[in-house]
C-alpha cells in the first residue's frame, strides 16, 4: 500500500454556491490526517470528494492512477467510510451490518458473521451483535459504525466525526483503532472537530468555507506502513 | 397552522382525505341508491369498515411522523386534552376536508348510477337518511383518529424524544384485536351461512369485509412464520435474498400491506360475484321463461302451433312448436310439450350452462317414430262395407275433431238402411262437410254404434278432407259398442288409427302397430308424477291421464322450471281431445331465422308478435332487485380504489426510507442493481402473497355469503342461483390485487436503486 490518495485542484459548485474552492492535497499511506473546520467548512464534501460520492465540479480526486468518481456515485471497493450519520442498515441487525460489507467484499456468510462478532467485541459491543440497529443508541451505533469500516481493513479508510457520540474512554479507543488502521499501511483520513482527535493526526488540514485556510503536518505521530 | 402541518405531511395526509372522501361517497351512493332501489343500505358497511381501517394505519402513521413534535409540545408544559387536541386537529380537518368531498363525490356518482341503471324514472336525492349516514361514517373516522392519535400521544416521552425511529413490537391490544378479527370472522361468515335470504343483518352486510381483513391477517402471520423459519438459511442464499427476507420480517408495514389490500380484494370479489350470480340467474330465468331466442305466441292452441311450424319451415331448422301449462302452482300439473324431433336444431345451446344443459340429450329419447296427423277439411267421406245390415238396424257413427281453434268438435252420422245403408252386402259412401278445419284440424275420436259380430260393418274409408286416415288396403272392423279413444297417427306418408288402452286383441284393427306401453317423459329432478292405478301418469294436453315412463331428469325445464315435466308435442296431440284452456301454445324460432321462413310463419295467421330472450331480459333486469344489484359493481370498484389508494400512500411513504436504506448498502460496497433486484423480488412476494390471499379469501367468502345475499326474488320455480365460487370472477380480481401491488411498488421503487447514491446519508440522517 504505497499509493497515495490525491485530490487536484478540485472545486465544488452547487448553483451559485461554491462549496468547495479549488484545491490540492495528498493523504498518505500509514498516517492519520484530519480535516478540521466549523460546521459547513467542506469537511464532508471534501471527504465524499476524495472518497469518490461526489463528482468535483472541477478537479479530480485519484488513489494511484485511478480516479475515485466512478460515476454513479459508489465508492472503489478500496475505500471504506465511517459516516458522520453512521449510514447503519435500519433492517438490519449489528452483526449483519458488519458482516454485509465484508460479504460484499467476497467473504463467506460465516467468515464474515465471525469476523464480524470480532469487530464488534473490537469496540465492545460484543454483546449487540443480535440487536436491530435502530434498538441502539446513538453512540452504540456509532461504534458498529466503526466496526463495519474497520473490519474491511481496506487502503482507505475515510472516518467522519467518528467520535462525536462517544463518551471519552471509547473515544480513545476508536482513536486507538484508527492509530492500527494507519499502523497497517491504510490512509486514514479523519473528518472531526475533536480537538483531542486533531492531536493525534500526522496531517491536520483546515478548512473554513470551503477553502483550505490551514496546512499542520507534524511528524510525531508518523507511523511506518506496516 | 394546520395547514402548514397538512402540507409538511401531504402525502399521508391526501391519503387520509382520500380514504375518508371514498368511506362517504360510498355511504352516500348505497344509502341513496337504496331509497329507490332493492338492495340493502348496509351494502355501505364493508366500505366504512375497508375505509377504517386502512384509515387507521394512516391516521397511525401520521401521528407517529409527528411524535418529536408531540413530544416537544409535551415539553412544553401540553397535557392530556390540549395535547390531544393539538396532535388531532390537523387529521380531524383532513377527515372532515375528505367527508365533505366525498359527499359531493357520492351524490355525483349516486346521480350518475341511478340515471344509467334504473329505469323506472327514479331520482338520486342527497334526503335527510343519507346525510344522517354520511354523518355518522364521518364522525366514525373521527372518533378513529382520536384513538389512534390517544394511542401514539400516550407513548413514554423518551420514545417520542428517540433521534431514530424505533421498531416496535405489537402490543397486547394489538393483538387481540388481531385475534377478534380472526374469530370474529367465523362468526360473521357462519351467521351469513345460516342467514336466510330474505332476511339479512348487518353482520352478514359487513362479513366480506371482516373475512377479507380476518384472511389478511391470516397471511401476514403465515409469511411471518415461513420469514422466521426461512431467514436464518437466507445469508447464503445472496445478497438479493437476504435483503428480501431481512425487509419483510422486519418492517411490519410492508406486511400490513397485504392485509388492506387482500380485504378490498375479498370484498371486490365477493361484490362482483353477486352482481355476476344475480345477473347469471337472470339470464337463465329469461331463457327458460322464453324457451328460444324468439317465441311468437299461439292464441288457438298446439296443434295450431304444430301446423303453423310445420306449415312455414318443413324441414324443421329453424322453428319449433311448444305448449306448456303452468297455470296452477302445483307441481304434478306443471307441464310442457315441445316437438322434440325438431329441439336440437332450433333450440341448439340456448340453454348450455344452465341446468337446462342436457335437454337435448334428453329430448332425443322423447323424439317418436309418430306423431300427429292434422290436415284442412271441408268435407268428410266414410265408407262402409256391410256384409249384411237389416233394414231397420241403425248406425250411429261419430267423428270427434280438434278444431282450428284447438276446441274438440263432434260431427255425427245417423245411419239406417232406409237412409241407403246396405242391406245384404255391399258399399255405402257418406258425405258431411266439416266446419272450423281451414288450418289445422285432427280426428281424435270415431265412435260407431250398431255393429254387432252377426252384422259386422267394415269401416273401410275415412276420409277427412284430404287425409285419408286408412291406408288404402286397410280397414277397420268396426264392432259393438264402436271404437272410442282412437288416435290417428301419420305414419310413414300415411296414417293409421289406433285404439287406446284396449289390448283385448279381439278387435281386427288393420294397420295396427306395437304401442310402447307408456309415453316417455323427462321431469325436472325430483319431481313426483301422480300415480294411476300404480303407473305414472301425466295429464295429456287435453288433461286426461297419460301413462308415462320417466326416461330422463334434469335440472330445470323450460316454461315450467324446476317442477313440471316435458313430454313430445306429436305424440300428445295425437289423440287429444283439443287443449285445455290454460294451455299456452308458442312457436319457438331461433335467432337467426330467415326473414322468409319468419313471413312464412305469420302468413299462417297463427301467431302474435312475437316475445324475444333480449326483451324478456330486459324486463327482468328493470325489477327492483336486479336494478339493486348492480350496485355491487360500484362496491367492487370502490373497495378496489381504497386498496389501491392504501398500496400507494405506502408504497409512496417508503421511497424515502428505502433510498436511504439503498445508499447506505451500497456505501457497504453492495451494486445498486442488486439492492433494486432485492426490491422487486419483495413487491413480487408481496403480490404473490395478496394473490393467494384474495383468492382464498375470496373462494372462502363467496361460498360462506353469497348463499346468503337477497340477490334473486321473483318466480318460485326458478332455478337457485349459482352461488358456487366463479373462479373467472375470483382468479381476476386476485391477480389485479397482486397487480396493484406489483405494479405500484415497481413504480414507486423503480428508481430507488439507482437514485439512492451513499451521498445522500450526507445530507439525511438516518
Amino acid at each position: 500500500m504505497t499509493a497515495t490518495l490525491r485530490v487536484d485542484d478540485i472545486e465544488l459548485t452547487i448553483g451559485e454556491r461554491r462549496i468547495l474552492r479549488p484545491m490540492s492535497l495528498e493523504f498518505l499511506p500509514g498516517e492519520i490526517t484530519a480535516l478540521s473546520g466549523p460546521s459547513g467548512s467542506g469537511k464532508t464534501t471534501l471527504l465524499s470528494i476524495a472518497g469518490g460520492l461526489l463528482r468535483p465540479t472541477r478537479g479530480t480526486a485519484s488513489y494511484g492512477e485511478l480516479p475515485m468518481w466512478q460515476g454513479d456515485g459508489d465508492p472503489r471497493g478500496e475505500v471504506a467510510f465511517v459516516l458522520q450519520v453512521y449510514g447503519l442498515v435500519p433492517i438490519l441487525s449489528a452483526r449483519e451490518n458488519v458482516a454485509i460489507a465484508l460479504r460484499a467484499r467476497g467473504r463467506s456468510p460465516r467468515e464474515a458473521n465471525e469476523t464480524a462478532d470480532a469487530e464488534l467485541r473490537r469496540f465492545s459491543i460484543g454483546d449487540l451483535g443480535d440487536r436491530q440497529v435502530e434498538e441502539l443508541s446513538g453512540g452504540q451505533m456509532q461504534r458498529v459504525a466503526c466496526a463495519r469500516g474497520f473490519a474491511v481493513r481496506s487502503d482507505i479508510l475515510l472516518a467522519d466525526e467518528p467520535t462525536s457520540e462517544l463518551d471519552e474512554g471509547n473515544r480513545e479507543h476508536v482513536m486507538a483503532q484508527l492509530r492500527e488502521e494507519a499502523a497497517r499501511g491504510a490512509i486514514v483520513v479523519v473528518a472531526t472537530h475533536d480537538p483531542a482527535v486533531v492531536s493525534r493526526a500526522n496531517r491536520h488540514f483546515v478548512l473554513d468555507d470551503g477553502e483550505l485556510t490551514d496546512s499542520i503536518q507534524p511528524v510525531a505521530h508518523t507511523t511506518t506502513p506496516a | 397552522m394546520i395547514l402548514r402541518g397538512i402540507m409538511a405531511r401531504r402525502l399521508v395526509s391526501l391519503t387520509i382525505l382520500l380514504l375518508s372522501m371514498l368511506a362517504v361517497a360510498g355511504t352516500v351512493v348505497v344509502v341513496g341508491f337504496a331509497r329507490v332501489a332493492d338492495v340493502s343500505r348496509g351494502s355501505a358497511g364493508v366500505l366504512v369498515l375497508l375505509g377504517l381501517v386502512a384509515i387507521a394505519v394512516q391516521s397511525t402513521e401520521s401521528v407517529r411522523r409527528r411524535e418529536p413534535e408531540v413530544a416537544l409540545a409535551r415539553l412544553r408544559g401540553r397535557r392530556a386534552l390540549s395535547l390531544l387536541t393539538f396532535v388531532v386537529a390537523e387529521p380531524v380537518v383532513v377527515v372532515v376536508a375528505g367527508a365533505t368531498v366525498g359527499l359531493a363525490v357520492g351524490w355525483l356518482l349516486g346521480r350518475v348510477a341511478v340515471s344509467r341503471w334504473l329505469e323506472n324514472g327514479a331520482t338520486f336525492r342527497v334526503d335527510e337518511s343519507v346525510l344522517v349516514a354520511a354523518g355518522a361514517v364521518t364522525l366514525a373516522c373521527v372518533l378513529l383518529v382520536l384513538v389512534t392519535c390517544w394511542s401514539v400521544v400516550r407513548a413514554p416521552l423518551h420514545r417520542q424524544l428517540a433521534a431514530a425511529r424505533r421498531p416496535r413490537s405489537a402490543s397486547a391490544a394489538t393483538l387481540f384485536l388481531q385475534l377478534a378479527l380472526v374469530l370474529g370472522a367465523a362468526v360473521a361468515g357462519y351467521q351469513a351461512h345460516q342467514a336466510a335470504r330474505s332476511r339479512v343483518d348487518w353482520l352478514t352486510l359487513l362479513s366480506p369485509a371482516v373475512l377479507g381483513l380476518a384472511v389478511g391477517q391470516v397471511v401476514v402471520w403465515l409469511m411471518l412464520a415461513v420469514l422466521v423459519l426461512l431467514v436464518p438459511h437466507l445469508p447464503s442464499a445472496g445478497f438479493g435474498w437476504f435483503i428480501t427476507g431481512r425487509r419483510l420480517l422486519r418492517r411490519a408495514d410492508s406486511l400490513a400491506l397485504v392485509r388492506t389490500v387482500v380485504a378490498a380484494g375479498v370484498v371486490a370479489a365477493v361484490a362482483a360475484s353477486a352482481f355476476t350470480v344475480a345477473q347469471g340467474w337472470r339470464e337463465e330465468r329469461a331463457r327458460l321463461q322464453v324457451g328460444a331466442p324468439v317465441s311468437y305466441p299461439v292464441p288457438d292452441g298446439a296443434l295450431r302451433a304444430y301446423a303453423a311450424a310445420e306449415t312455414a319451415d318443413p324441414q324443421g331448422r329453424w322453428l319449433l312448436p311448444a305448449a306448456t301449462l303452468v297455470g296452477s302452482s302445483e307441481g304434478a300439473s306443471r307441464r310442457m310439450f315441445v316437438d322434440t324431433r325438431r329441439w336440437g336444431s332450433v333450440v341448439g345451446d340456448f340453454f348450455a350452462d344452465t341446468p337446462s344443459a342436457g335437454l337435448t340429450t334428453a329430448f332425443h329419447q322423447l323424439s317418436p317414430e309418430r306423431s300427429v296427423a292434422y290436415t284442412r277439411a271441408t268435407e268428410m267421406t266414410v265408407v262402409l262395407d256391410a256384409a249384411a245390415i237389416g233394414a231397420h238396424r241403425r248406425l250411429d257413427l261419430a267423428v270427434q275433431y280438434v278444431n282450428d281453434s284447438g276446441d274438440l268438435h263432434i260431427i255425427r252420422l245417423r245411419l239406417t238402411g232406409a237412409g241407403g245403408v246396405p242391406v245384404a252386402g255391399g258399399q255405402a259412401r257418406f258425405h258431411r262437410s266439416v266446419t272450423d278445419c281451414s288450418t289445422a284440424c285432427s280426428v281424435a275420436q270415431v265412435d260407431l254404434e250398431g255393429s254387432s259380430p252377426r252384422h259386422p260393418v267394415l269401416l273401410s274409408d275415412l276420409t277427412f278432407g284430404r287425409q285419408r286416415l286408412l291406408a288404402p288396403s286397410a280397414g277397420l272392423d268396426l264392432l259393438p259398442g264402436g271404437l272410442s279413444n282412437l288416435q290417428a297417427y301419420r305414419v310413414g306418408t300415411g296414417v293409421l288409427i289406433r285404439r287406446i288402452g284396449d289390448r283385448t286383441g279381439w278387435l281386427n284393427i288393420l294397420g295396427t302397430f306395437d304401442d310402447p306401453a307408456a309415453q316417455p317423459v323427462v321431469t325436472t329432478r325430483g319431481f313426483v308424477l301422480s300415480r294411476d292405478d300404480g303407473h305414472p301418469v301425466v295429464a295429456g294436453i287435453d288433461g286426461g291421464p297419460r301413462p308415462v315412463s320417466v326416461v330422463a331428469r334434469v335440472g330445470a325445464l323450460p316454461f315450467v322450471g324446476t317442477r313440471g315435466s316435458a313430454l313430445d308435442l306429436g305424440s300428445a296431440l295425437a289423440g287429444s281431445g283439443g287443449s285445455v284452456l290454460e294451455v299456452r301454445a308458442a312457436v319457438l324460432a331461433r335467432a337467426d331465422t330467415p326473414p322468409t321462413v319468419l313471413a312464412a310463419l305469420e302468413a299462417t295467421k297463427a301467431v302474435r308478435p312475437p316475445t324475444t330472450y333480449a326483451a324478456m331480459l330486459g324486463q327482468l333486469e328493470r325489477t327492483p332487485r336486479a336494478e339493486g344489484t348492480r350496485l355491487y359493481l360500484l362496491l367492487a370498484g370502490l373497495a378496489g380504489l381504497i386498496a389501491l389508494v392504501s398500496v400507494t400512500a405506502s408504497a409512496a411513504q417508503q421511497v424515502r426510507e428505502r433510498r436511504l436504506e439503498a445508499a447506505s448498502l451500497r456505501t457497504v460496497g453492495i451494486n445498486a442493481a442488486v439492492v433494486l433486484a432485492a426490491y422487486r423480488r419483495e413487491a413480487l412476494l408481496l403480490a404473490a402473497a395478496t394473490f393467494a390471499g384474495t383468492a382464498v379469501g375470496a373462494w372462502i367468502s363467496c361460498l360462506v355469503l353469497l348463499r346468503a345475499l337477497p340477490l334473486v326474488s321473483g318466480w318460485a320455480f326458478a332455478p337457485p342461483p349459482d352461488v358456487d365460487p366463479n373462479p373467472l370472477i375470483i382468479g381476476p380480481t386476485a391477480l389485479a390485487a397482486a397487480a396493484a401491488v406489483a405494479v405500484v411498488a415497481y413504480v414507486a421503487l423503480r428508481g430507488v436503486g439507482r437514485s439512492s447514491p451513499p451521498r445522500l446519508l450526507r445530507e439525511d440522517p438516518s
